[in-house]
């Protein structure tokens, strides 16, 4: 579990990212940050994933302060799909082994342990077909699959998501979604930022609405909807439809 | 994670690279403005004929310079990749962002305060070229600066360290034997009493790149990337710099200010064979070599007897590959 006690973030003296933000997030669930572009969701992600330090208050992960963590140990326990774009020419492969870089003994290749590691990440991810391909030459949708593989191939517990569904077409995204559910389900942690709310509320189990570096509201996805408070910030009227058993959401304009 | 294409393609280029600077090295032996036969060579230092034209030709002149140009490639070349994947900067090399002349300033500092300190060469010019690589790289990136920026302040900087070696050299015009070749660049007069202290510096150097490739490869994904992965990336990323100094500056201590090897061989490289720098470093350090010293043959054959410095012809080809890759990268470069 991760603990965020009453931590507050600048990255100038001038402007207060994180004010005072206390949250948990719970084991084998899905929690999506939601909010407005620049309320802080980015910075709380990089909080928890320990890149950048608090000014005030302390994450710990399981009990322990997470900078008491060797940054490999932190890295054998928590994967980063940061919003950057990796535009060099190398293959999906060696992308992907890019996740055993925690578990290599310095100068040493990779062990049979981290390439049977690897090939179970492109196996599970569906896209060992590509594993010999450029990243450069992958569309949008099958390079963050391909993001995602390299966290399943960093295997740890926790994996954070920033925007995993951004500029993707609507199919994709849906795919991408299924996937994190997916890996969910085998028991990892999910933490994600997401700016679509419809697939927000479809796949989370817990969400943390913020607005201008606080938190508004937090915990399971039913009582968030229910205290109308996505409503009120996103000024937005939700509507939830019932579709082939399952409870989708939809929102339309506040005039 | 068995039979993949590039690997197979990397490792046969590797082979070529290797096959090349062999060949290389044998030419640049024998031919010359007196060409020598390999045999004749051979047959002189079997029999302890030391006192033949051959043998004196290749055992003075032309092994040094080889020598020299094998070593200079190299380093350079390697440097180069380095600095292009840690800065994540693909117009980064040892002589745009001014680590050449870093080096080259306090080779000529060091020559003029301790004219008799030998040994002190080397070391001088990789704490030179260390500080300018230090130096650039903090003020560039200080002001939160684009690609364009470091570029921009590795010419001021190379243009300020200029202006200190012509000063050195107007007030002590001594200070350098040779010094007008240093500036350009060559190997004409190398000797191998010259070579004896940058060849460890340059092994080190290798020895250290050869432990970094990974590292090389996991920067390249970003810093915030790189170290959720785990790594520290200001210690890693100082360590890469040193290294990349460490080279260059060992191939200035004795080759001059040559330049444009480390922007060359490591783009050909990886237009080659891609990005991944665990076959990237190896196949520059045997591709450097051959091509530097196929560039110094060119330079002492193509108009013999005359022979002009192997800096010149580098600079030659060089400096227009400096303007395609601008052209090339203007998108990229002006908005990263």
């Amino acid at each position: 579990m991760i603990n965020v006690d009453n931590v507050s973030f600048s990255y100038n003296e001038k402007v207060q990212i994180i004010r005072d933000v206390t949250t948990e997030i719970e084991d084998k669930k899905i929690t999506t940050i939601l909010g407005h572009n620049g309320c802080g969701k980015t910075t709380l992600l990089k909080l928890i994933a320990h890149l950048i330090r608090p000014q005030a208050g302390s994450i710990s992960l399981d009990g322990k302060d997470v900078s008491e963590f060797s940054n490999k140990n932190l890295a054998k326990r928590i994967a980063l799909l940061a919003q950057k774009d990796y535009s060099s020419d190398i293959t999906v492969e060696q992308l992907v082994s890019f996740g055993r870089y925690p578990y290599q003994r310095y100068g040493m290749g990779l062990s049979q342990k981290d390439k049977d590691r690897v090939d179970y990440a492109l196996r599970e991810i569906h896209i060992e077909q590509f594993r010999n391909n450029s990243i450069l030459h992958l569309s949008g949708g099958q390079k963050q699959k391909v993001y995602i593989a390299l966290a399943l191939a960093q295997d740890t517990d926790i994996i954070i998501l920033d925007e995993p569904t951004t500029y993707l077409d609507i199919n994709v995204r849906f795919e991408i979604m299924d996937l994190v559910k997916r890996l969910n389900q085998s028991g990892k942690t999910i933490v994600m930022v997401l700016h679509d709310l419809d697939l927000a509320l479809e796949y989370s189990d817990n969400i943390i609405l913020m607005d201008q570096g606080r938190i508004v509201i937090q915990g399971p996805k039913q009582e968030v909807i229910e205290s109308k408070m996505i409503e009120k910030i996103f000024n937005v009227e939700l509507y939830p439809i019932n579709y082939k058993g399952k409870t989708v959401y939809h929102f339309m304009r506040n005039d | 994670m068995e039979n993949n294409p590039r690997h197979f393609r990397a490792s046969h280029v590797l082979i070529i690279a290797i096959v090349l600077c062999f060949v290389a090295v044998v030419l640049g032996v024998c031919l010359g403005a007196i060409k020598v036969s390999p045999l004749d060579f051979l047959q002189d230092w079997m029999s302890g004929n030391k006192t033949s034209t051959a043998y004196r030709i290749v055992m003075y002149t032309r092994i040094p310079r080889v020598f020299g140009a094998l070593l200079a490639g190299c380093s350079l070349a390697v440097a180069g990749a380095i600095l292009q994947a840690v800065l994540q900067n693909p117009l980064a090399s040892p002589n745009v962002i001014g680590i050449n002349s870093g080096a080259g300033l306090f080779v000529l500092v060091c020559s003029s305060f301790f004219p008799a300190q030998f040994g002190w060469i080397s070391f001088a010019a990789f704490l030179g070229a260390l500080f300018t690589a230090m130096f650039v790289y903090v003020l560039s990136a200080g002001i939160n600066s684009s690609k364009a920026t470091l570029i921009l302040t590795g010419i001021a900087v190379t243009s300020v360290l200029g202006a200190g070696m012509n000063l050195i050299l107007i007030i002590d015009p001594d200070a350098y034997v040779g010094a007008s070749n240093f500036l350009v660049g060559g190997f004409q007069t190398i000797t191998m009493k010259q070579l004896g202290f940058p060849v460890f510096y340059i092994i080190a150097g290798l020895i250290l790149a050869m432990f970094l490739r990974q590292d090389l490869n996991v920067i390249g994904l970003g810093d915030s990337k790189a170290q959720s992965l785990g790594m520290n990336v200001p210690l890693v990323r100082f360590v890469m710099i040193m290294t990349a100094a460490l080279l260059a500056g060992a191939a200035v201590s004795f080759a001059g200010l040559i330049g444009f090897i480390g922007l060359i061989v490591p783009h050909a490289i990886r237009f080659l064979i891609g990005n991944d720098n665990k076959w990237v470093i190896p196949i520059c350090a045997f591709g450097g070599a051959a091509f530097t010293v196929l560039c110094d043959l060119f330079a002492r054959t193509a108009f013999a007897p005359y022979e002009i410095p192997a800096g010149i012809i580098l600079a030659l080809l060089g400096g227009p590959f400096f303007i395609f890759l601008v052209l090339k990268n203007r998108k990229k470069v002006r908005n990263d």
